[in-house]
């Protein structure tokens, strides 16, 4: 299965695909990636590059009928994955999803673009919309068959897709922003906001390490962590550091939140101001350390 | 100066709590299920204790 997907990537028509996956990755537009943007624009690239993906992979499969794709893939409930390529923020999949209906009471919006072209199958599904910050959305229906193509900016439109009459086959390709916002799901009802989680990975595994170094009680972690919850980026993340912290080393802790309550514009402005004062309140001592120097 | 020492969960979350990466899996409903039992039980399946395997 190696040598079949190696040789799937010598193809000239691949190997130019792969080369602009790596230019996309990194920030260039789809209209300097010409062969991508075929991929996603025409009727004839995408189902030529799987088909020949399908063809090697096929041939290999009837000597070795075990053999595993060489690529990260996933099942799940009836929706298989199979990662083609990923470089940088850009990723290729193909996706196939059984027949079978689905009902959503919410909707999610991450960060980042979508493109899909659809292979094979026939399905009904929709896109939805944000309409602002908050309120109901805007639902357009649409009928999924091969030779539909379609891209849109995930932090404004979802696709969710409602009833498969025939195995829905589809080649996406995801890019997530360089420094993403957290992924929202809301009540398709009345848009009102159910939860979040981190956009990217990266902030997620910071606040791990943080959490399991503040366990560890790891004083010498402090500076970083001043520096983390002092740096933009992830609020969330931050502000875990700074509770970090403060819990490991009070005099640094409480010089970091109080630069934080007095910062101009920062989103954490008026959390750090309301807990800059929640402390004073209960260790009025805490009010000569103001001047201290942070050691990071 | 003698400082209090603060306990971190005496340290209040923002108000809107962000779950881990990937925590918003579409289509999955919030709680638990038995994902990992079921790999853990793959994993047992594929290579038992005893074999020269992973556990």
């Amino acid at each position: 299965m190696a040598a079949a997907a190696d040789a799937w990537r010598r193809e000239a028509e691949t190997g130019q695909m792969l080369g602009e996956l790596e230019r996309y990755g990194q920030g260039a537009s789809l209209a300097q990636c010409p062969a991508m943007r075929a991929l996603f624009g025409d009727g004839r690239s995408a189902p030529r590059l799987v088909a020949a993906l399908v063809r090697t992979f096929a041939a290999a499969l009837a000597r070795e009928p075990f053999a595993h794709p060489p690529f990260r893939h996933g099942y799940d409930r009836g929706s298989a994955t199979l990662m083609l390529a990923r470089s940088g923020r850009a990723q290729l999949v193909l996706h196939g999803c059984e027949p079978g209906s689905r009902r959503f009471d919410v909707v999610s919006f991450g960060d980042g673009e979508r493109r899909e072209a659809v292979l094979a199958g026939k399905a009904k599904a929709r896109i939805v919309r944000r309409r602002g910050q908050a309120g109901p959305f805007a639902l357009q229906r649409l009928t999924l068959a091969p030779g539909v193509r379609l891209a849109f900016d995930m932090r404004a439109k979802a696709l969710q897709v409602l009833a498969i009459e025939r195995r829905l086959v589809s080649l996406r390709l995801h890019r997530f922003a360089s420094l993403p916002a957290p992924t929202r799901e809301y009540r398709l009802a009345d848009g009102v906001l159910l939860r979040q989680s981190a956009g990217d990975i990266r902030a997620s595994r910071q606040e791990v390490m943080l959490a399991l170094l503040g366990r560890m009680r790891r004083a010498d972690a402090v500076p970083v962590m001043g520096a983390i919850a002092r740096e933009p980026g992830d609020a969330s993340l931050r502000w875990q550091a700074l509770r970090e912290c403060l819990a490991l080393d009070t005099a640094a802790g409480f010089a970091v939140l109080s630069e934080l309550a007095a910062a101009r514009s920062d989103v954490l402005v008026a959390p750090a101001a309301a807990l800059r004062a929640q402390l004073l309140e209960a260790h009025p001592e805490l009010a000569g350390l103001a001047i201290v120097p942070c050691p990071a | 100066m003698d400082l209090p020492s603060i306990d971190l969960s005496a340290l209040p979350d923002l108000s809107t709590l962000t779950g881990m990466f990937g925590s918003l899996a579409e289509g999955r409903s919030p709680g638990h299920d038995d994902s990992i039992v079921i790999l853990a039980t793959f994993l047992y399946d594929v290579q038992p204790p005893g074999g020269g395997g992973l556990f």
